[in-house]
């Protein structure tokens, strides 16, 4: 065996001529000559080189390496080795010796020891797990190293050279060579400190390093040693192993960055992940989720502490989906809002699912969280903004609308009767004056209401107040007195549910005005008006319902035309189509809706919602 | 030949001004107004249904009217099923609408012989009863 530690086994006693081997002497001047002839042939040579030759080419780094030892200094040694005969047969061998000489430079002059084959069946399953070993330490990326820490002279197992891609008959390895060409540079300081260490003070050596490859490429390493010391403890070699870990390394290095890439996934996209044991009813969360909630990390927190994080009005949800997954496994996800440690309120999206142990019960809930609140923000804006963008379009339309065609309904006749009178007779003018006279009055009317639109539209900042809607309505059956009387209708208010509202007073009155003297103009010929106004709450609205016993619309027919510009639905000579239409865009200019409901020749119900007051 | 053309309009003046344009040709023999349309649709359906001698050779319609409009009066008057071998109705869209849309969707009716931008001209008179009458009418 090449391990040093056998050198250590060598034994002046041993220096017989052995069953299967011989015994050698080795003079400068004379060169070796061995007890007998083993292999069939004579080893007996006076030049060291030509008995090198005959040394498996694998194992001569190792003699080189136990020869330069013992020319330093070293007065035994004992080493295995493969030796080739003159057939080119392997035969393992075991080659111990015995410095005898030196001359005044220290160098050997004569040496003694002995050549042993090994045969015999324990021997050789010695060197065949030897041999075996070798492979084994290639296919494990596993290399050894022993270094002469006063020569520097290092010796490497081929598994070593192999590793990094060599041979041994490549180079050579010293200390220098390998600290100064192999170890990766900003490794050097950290390995030289950590052999240091185990050196001067004992320290375990451990080191993780790299090392650069005939490829260029850069291997990781990890290395473990161990001083072998002097009785005074010096250390005078150090042997050790190093085992390739790249990949090891390269799968930690990834799974760090499969971690990064996680967590800050979760950080960007605002997710955590939470667990409610249902047995203890604690919650764990994960550091998102404490987050999102605006509450330090780690801090305990019992299911429902949790729950109360939600506003009032989403807590139902939270409670019926867990209870669902509780005692039904059903898996849920939800949109509420929750007010954090802070105080802020939050859009949070919720995911779960129940976990069942062996016996089908639930014992957990385990689920996603998400902060949606920007999203929600977003959507929110989007559904504002795509109405603005609806409501001028349909402005636009119907303002070109009164412009291509209303405007031109009167020039274009204006044009045909001052065509006509050129050639009319002097008695048709005064029929041809009427009609210029209608014209105009037709064309200021349409100016007029092309003025209302616009007003109304071009308003932006509408001034809000509370409207007393008792008052409003009021105010408008006065001035509607000898229209209702003349109907002989009955009207009734009935504002005490919700009694005020926040409007813009001036609108609030035309729209009044508007749908109770519509109900006057549309009523039934045979049937007195009934009417009835009501205000009443609906969720955050104030709605207001103008009932009516009167024509009725078809909506099937209208419904979808009922609020447009001049659209009018009944032969009446004062429908101009104009009225609802501006209705509509008061309500809506002041953040409300309208609505009818209606059934023909039963009558009308139009709902006004409008904004409630702030107090 | 002389014709019958029916008119669908609400504006009495442009009835009026028509009135007066028609006086000065000699292109119609019976002429019928309605004021919108749905009694345009109840008055004509019979004679639609039937060749009558009120069944009209021209129609002009309006668009905006109040009931129902020029709009709803197509989909009605479409939906009718005329007698086979029936002379074919020329049904002109007369609007002061300029907008595209509007002509557009005019076209888009085979029914639809043409649109005509208001003030009703001779010219546009002449084309109707004197050109295109004998591109769709046989006789």
């Amino acid at each position: 065996m090449r391990s040093p530690e056998f050198s250590s086994e060598y034994n002046d006693s041993d220096m017989h001529h052995p069953p299967e081997g011989a015994s050698w002497q080795w003079k400068k001047k004379e060169g070796l000559i061995f007890s007998r002839n083993l292999l069939s042939d004579s080893l007996n040579t006076t030049a060291l080189s030509s008995l090198i030759n005959r040394i498996h080419e694998e194992d001569r780094p190792y003699v080189q390496f136990v020869a330069n030892r013992v020319t330093n200094g070293q007065e035994t040694f004992a080493l295995g080795m493969r030796i080739l005969d003159a057939q080119s047969s392997i035969h393992d061998a075991y080659v111990r010796g015995q410095i005898l000489e030196r001359d005044e430079e220290g160098a050997p002059v004569r040496a003694t020891g002995t050549l042993e084959l090994l045969t015999n069946r324990a021997q050789t399953r010695t060197i065949e797990e030897f041999s075996r070993l070798q492979r084994v330490m290639v296919q494990t990326h596993l290399g050894f190293w022993e270094w002469e820490l006063e020569t520097g002279n290092e010796w490497w197992s081929a598994s070593m050279y192999e590793l990094l891609g060599y041979s041994p008959a490549d180079f050579e390895i010293t200390y220098e060579k390998w600290i100064n060409d192999l170890v990766h540079p900003e490794d050097r300081t950290r390995l030289t400190a950590a052999i240091d260490q185990h050196i001067q003070h004992h320290a375990p050596y451990y080191c993780t390093f790299r090392m650069r490859c005939k490829s260029g490429e850069y291997r990781w390493f990890e290395s473990r040693g161990q001083a072998q010391r002097d009785t005074s403890g010096r250390a005078v070699r150090f042997l050790g192993t190093s085992l390739d870990v790249t990949e090891n390394q390269q799968s930690k290095e990834s799974k760090q960055y499969q971690e990064f890439l996680k967590r800050e996934a979760a950080r960007l996209a605002k997710i955590g992940i939470w667990e409610l044991d249902t047995q203890n009813e604690q919650v764990t969360w994960s550091e998102e989720v404490y987050r999102i909630h605006e509450v330090e990390p780690g801090i305990k927190i019992e299911y429902l502490e949790a729950a109360n994080f939600y506003v009032e009005e989403d807590f139902p949800t939270v409670i019926e989906s867990v209870d669902a997954a509780v005692n039904e496994g059903k898996s849920f996800e939800y949109q509420a809002r929750i007010r954090t440690a802070k105080g802020n309120i939050r859009w949070v999206r919720s995911y779960g699912e129940p976990v069942a142990n062996n016996g089908g019960e639930v014992t957990m809930l385990r689920g996603v969280f998400q902060d949606i609140t920007l999203q929600k923000q977003r959507e929110l804006e989007i559904i504002r903004q795509r109405d603005t963008v609806n409501a001028h379009n349909e402005r636009l339309t119907s303002f070109s609308h009164i412009v291509s065609h209303n405007l031109r309904t009167h020039t274009g006749n204006l044009e045909m009767v001052l065509k006509l009178m050129q050639e009319a007779s002097a008695d048709e003018l005064d029929t041809y004056y009427s009609m210029l006279h209608q014209i105009s009055k037709k064309l200021s009317d349409t100016i007029g209401h092309l003025n209302e639109i616009t007003d109304i539209q071009n308003q932006r900042e509408l001034q809000l107040t509370e409207v007393d809607l008792e008052a409003t309505y009021n105010g408008v059956l006065s001035t509607l007195h000898l229209n209702i009387q003349q109907a002989g209708a009955s009207i009734e208010g009935h504002f005490s549910e919700a009694p005020k509202v926040r409007a813009n007073a001036a609108y609030l009155e035309s729209i009044f005005h508007n749908l109770i003297s519509n109900a006057l103009k549309y009523r039934k010929a045979d049937v007195s008006l009934k009417l009835s106004v009501r205000s009443s709450y609906e969720k955050d609205r104030v709605q207001i319902a103008f009932e009516d016993n009167g024509q009725g619309i078809d909506l099937e027919r209208h419904g979808d035309k009922i609020f447009g510009l001049y659209n009018t639905f009944h032969r009446h000579p004062e429908a101009k189509g104009v009225g609802l239409f501006l209705t509509r865009s008061q309500v809506e200019a002041m953040g409300g809706q309208i609505r009818v409901e209606s059934v023909p020749e039963k009558g009308s119900i139009f709902y006004v919602s409008l904004l409630k007051t702030t107090t | 030949m002389k014709c019958t053309l029916c008119i669908i309009e609400d504006d009495p003046v442009t009835v009026f001004g028509l009135r007066k344009l028609l006086a000065k040709t000699d292109y119609i023999e019976h002429l019928e107004v309605f004021e919108d349309g749905q009694s345009a649709i109840e008055n004509l359906r019979p004679h639609l249904e039937k060749e009558t001698e009120f069944t009209p050779d021209v129609i002009f319609l309006d668009l905006n009217m109040p009931v129902m409009d020029g709009w709803q009066f197509i989909e009605e008057y479409t939906a009718i099923e005329r007698p086979p071998k029936s002379d074919p109705i020329l049904l002109y869209v007369v609007s002061s609408s300029i907008r595209d849309a509007d002509a557009e969707r005019a076209r888009n009716y085979s029914e639809v012989s043409g649109y005509i931008v208001k003030p009703i001209t001779l010219d546009n008179l002449k084309e109707v009863f004197e050109s295109d009458i004998k591109k769709y009418k046989k006789g």
